[in-house]
């Protein structure tokens, strides 16, 4: 995991890069080292870089005036929402702008009778539901940095979170995007109607990682939120019985608004961070929770109860009130915090594995964790095998960072093995691209970067991430690849 | 025109370089059920994909299904309903509707024409379900995209892309779809004699309660009366369903019964209900009437004035509003300004469903395209296949 190495010839671009853009927006370029200083990385601390400058537009005009200078010099652009990327999705390039969304932070109209809300990029994806709730509304998917991440970042990211198995990913919650492409023309994809005719542009750009275009506004697909939700608490003597416990209530035809399995070690940092009440003599605690009408709620839970206890759960509880619930919660949502608190330095992985292999890959993982000598506190989002081992390390000790990261990386490889994915929910950014040829073959990779020609032939936004190697688009249009082999070994590997 | 079968992914590509190396173009069928559903391809040879059948693995536990794109739809339903399980797109057979033989389509054809059913609104479209596949390009190489558990977010999300994308992309070989619990139970609750507001402000109403209502429709007297035995009555009806567990059902008809008493609101049971929801997504109703067929999706809360604008002689209400389908006397123009103007003016997305080859090769099927997005469709088209070798002009001219 590193930065890709900055193109010299743009650095020392700069002053005059930063007079260009003071240029079509005097107020809001930030150029000075030490205001620079707090746009150094995002959530994936691990790496830190300064941009050549941080921009800051207030209207669609500016983005798209700023897109086609950079176009025009030749400047590459990281665009950023709020900056909380664990894969390193906004950190900043040392040869790039950092194109900073934070100011478009409105919400445009929320359309009750549609059943949508159109946003600016930089509205919280929180506030949105703050929004809507008065009238029994909200947004539903859920990442755990709802409170502080941006719905345009959502957007970049296909963020999801505990509710996903249920509503979704953010794909499946937009309805629209305006974006501006790097050539400053300004796209409507999709909108109030649910199935636009033609491509599913809005498809590809969700989950794009900020590489095709800039997202400006968004119109995301509001739902009633359900009258009742309860919460339960089941604690399993191994993680084979709790896993067991998930494949009989997915078989049974349930499928939970929320299925979070947590193992002893990160139980331990939960319990001693916010005493949520979770059993601490359990080797795996599972979270279920049933939403909807009361009815149909308490049938569930009951129906849940029974799979766990057949399943061989040694304590079942169920909230009986809002506080319960939320208190149920509050050890899985503060994982990290938790988890923070045992050890200086944490790195937060996200592979998905087909759910039966639960058990062997967290053998697996315990094993590596020996061998690296650095412990791992696992929680999972059970019902989709969506992993999140956290690999605690410090990164004061020297060695450790690389470890950690060799750590992780043959996790993910772990998960690709057993059939799984680099990423569920977080992205590859810049921390698993290298490993992208591990899941896709030369001729896959390569398909993914001619369709990023066609949103982006000069290959200005935010080049370095996601891809292992940088192609130019030409030779992309004709490239045919071999066992493997780029046939143009010559182009830099990042 | 020559017809070239294939057998695997590997002849698949041999014949797609077959076709670079001599400048000819390829129309790509499956079973060839839906020939008549967009713009007409002109092409040298038919790429036959139906011997590309057959599962290669299901995991109802992982709620994954993986098979060959040519697959027939029959041949998934039947292996879902041993285990209890369903598409959540709700899949409708449109052959019989298009003139075909009816249960013969192939799951490959479903997901490049985007062809869903009354639940769409609820759980998504066929791109809301497809997590991967393999597939071969215009350079003739056999790639693969996606993944194949329910998660997934490592590179573009191409599966979404090939959705709808009616071959204009390249034949799908693999494809690997989420598939998920069949309902215990299904309910639908129907009101009669609604006019077109009102029946579509009450199933507005319902959409935004937390209801989990799954079909939200309403047909024009003039489709109702095809309905057999005592519900073929030429005034409108209104559809309501429910599914999921037994006693949510229960308690949501219970409700609405209340609430729609006096309205005169009636239970249709399980197979009766399956029976109604199967015709609405099939088409059937509108397949018993002559004439043009415009689909058109829209923010739900225009579909009232769309329709009044248009003027159909019979049409069907999906989504709560958010899809129509409107029959109209057929005309040599099929009224393709007329709707097109319309559905512009509200937003929404139009496309002519149902006419002659003649006029959707003259008027076009989709929604005209800005500039803008006209460019990235050409060239999105050409990453993929730079010599337009597939399908040519299927969705649009020169797409």
């Amino acid at each position: 995991m590193h930065l890709p190495p900055p193109d010299l010839s743009i650095v020392a671009r700069r002053a005059e890069i930063v007079a260009g853009l003071r240029e079509i927006m005097p107020g809001h370029v930030i150029s000075d080292d030490e205001s620079l200083a707090v746009y150094d990385c995002d959530a994936l601390t691990a790496l830190r870089q300064k941009p050549l400058c941080a921009v800051l537009p207030g209207t669609v005009a500016e983005v798209a005036a700023i897109l086609r200078y950079c176009r025009d010099a030749g400047v590459n652009v990281v665009p950023r929402g709020a900056g909380t990327s664990l894969s390193g999705g906004s950190i900043p390039l040392g040869d790039g702008i950092l194109l900073v969304m934070a100011r478009l932070n409105r919400i445009v109209e929320v359309d009750y009778e549609n059943r949508c809300a159109v946003v600016q990029p930089g509205v919280t994806n929180l506030a949105i539901t703050h929004a809507v709730e008065e009238r029994g509304f909200y947004y539903a998917p859920d990442p755990s940095s709802q409170l502080a991440c941006s719905i345009g970042g959502n957007v970049a990211e296909n963020s999801g979170g505990v509710h996903c198995l249920k509503y979704g990913l953010t794909t499946n919650n937009l309805l629209g995007v305006e974006m501006v492409l790097i050539d400053g023309s300004i796209v409507t994809i999709g909108g109030k109607c649910g199935m636009p005719s033609g491509y599913d542009l809005l498809g590809i750009v969700t989950g794009s990682e900020g590489l095709l275009g800039v997202v400006t506004e968004v119109t995301v697909r509001i739902l009633p939120k359900p009258p009742l939700a309860r919460a339960l608490l089941m604690g399993f003597p191994s993680i084979e019985s709790a896993g067991q416990c998930v494949a009989d209530i997915i078989a049974a035809g349930i499928i939970p608004a929320g299925l979070e399995l947590m193992d002893r070690v990160s139980v331990g940092a939960m319990e001693a961070f916010c005493a949520p009440g979770y059993p601490l003599d359990a080797e795996g605690v599972l979270v279920a929770e049933l939403d909807g009408t009361p009815t149909e709620v308490n049938t569930l839970i009951a129906r849940v109860e029974e799979i766990a206890l057949k399943a061989g759960a040694n304590s079942c509880r169920t909230s009986s009130s809002e506080a319960e619930r939320l208190k149920i919660w509050a050890g899985r949502k503060a994982a990290f915090a938790a988890t923070g608190r045992i050890a200086p330095d944490m790195l937060c992985m996200d592979g998905t594995i087909p759910r039966r292999e639960l058990p062997a890959v967290m053998r697996r993982i315990r094993a590596m964790s020996e061998s690296y000598g650095l412990p791992v506190a696992n929680v999972f989002h059970a019902g989709d095998g969506n992993l999140h081992p956290l690999i605690l390390y410090d990164v004061m000790k020297p060695g450790d960072l690389e470890k950690a990261d060799a750590f992780g990386a043959d996790i993910l490889r772990l998960c690709v093995e057993v059939g799984g994915v680099l990423t569920g929910e977080h992205g590859v950014g810049i921390e698993k691209r290298d490993l992208m040829p591990v899941m896709f073959d030369a001729e896959d990779l390569a398909q993914q970067q001619r369709l990023k020609c066609a949103f982006d032939p000069t290959s200005r936004l935010n080049p370095g991430k996601v891809f292992p190697t940088l192609h130019r688009c030409a030779e992309l249009g004709q490239v045919h690849v071999r066992g493997g082999q780029f046939a143009h070994p010559e182009i830099p590997r990042l | 025109m020559t017809v070239i079968w294939v057998y695997n992914a590997q002849e698949t590509a041999d014949a797609v370089k077959a076709s670079l190396s001599d400048g000819s173009k390829l129309a790509l069928r499956g079973r060839d059920t839906k020939r008549a559903l967009g713009r007409p391809v002109e092409a040298e040879h038919t790429l036959d994909l139906s011997r590309l059948a057959g599962a290669i693995r299901y995991e109802p536990e992982e709620l994954i299904l993986t098979v060959k794109a040519g697959t027939p739809m029959m041949d998934i339903d039947l292996m879902l309903r041993e285990q209890r399980q369903i598409l959540p797109f709700e899949p409708p057979d449109w052959g019989p509707f298009f003139g075909a033989p009816d249960r013969r389509g192939t799951i490959g054809g479903i997901l490049a024409a985007d062809v869903c059913g009354p639940r769409r609104f609820k759980t998504g479209g066929p791109r809301d379900s497809l997590l991967g596949f393999v597939a071969v390009n215009g350079f003739g190489e056999v790639y693969k995209a996606g993944g194949k558990v329910v998660k997934n977010v490592t590179g573009y999300d191409l599966p979404k892309l090939m959705c709808g994308s009616f071959g204009t992309l390249g034949p799908l070989v693999e494809v690997t779809l989420k598939v998920l619990p069949a309902p215990e139970r299904e309910d639908t609750i129907i009101l009669r004699g609604l006019t077109v507001p009102e029946a579509l402000r009450i199933l507005r109403g319902i959409a935004g309660e937390p209801l989990d209502a799954t079909g939200l429709s309403h047909l024009s007297g003039e489709l109702a009366q095809h309905l057999e035995g005592t519900l073929g009555v030429a005034e409108g009806l209104t559809a309501i369903r429910f599914e999921g567990a037994r006693e949510a059902v229960e308690e949501r008809i219970a409700l609405l019964m209340e609430r729609h008493r006096r309205a005169g609101a009636r239970r249709l049971g399980g197979d009766v209900s399956r029976d109604l929801w199967r015709r609405i997504g099939n088409l059937d109703l509108l397949h018993r009437e002559p004439g043009v067929v415009w689909r058109i999706a829209a923010p739900p809360f225009a579909a009232a004035a769309i329709a009044q604008e248009i003027g159909p002689n019979a049409a069907q209400y999906d989504w709560a509003g958010g899809l129509l389908w409107l029959l109209l006397d057929d005309a040599p123009h099929a009224h393709a300004s007329l709707v097109r103007a319309v559905a512009s003016r509200h937003n929404a997305q139009s496309a002519l469903i149902r006419a002659s080859d003649a006029q959707r090769a003259q008027y076009g099927v989709f929604q005209p395209q800005d500039e803008t997005l006209a460019r990235l469709t050409r060239d999105v088209k050409a990453a993929f296949d730079p010599d337009a070798v597939f399908n040519p002009g299927r969705m649009y001219q020169g797409i």
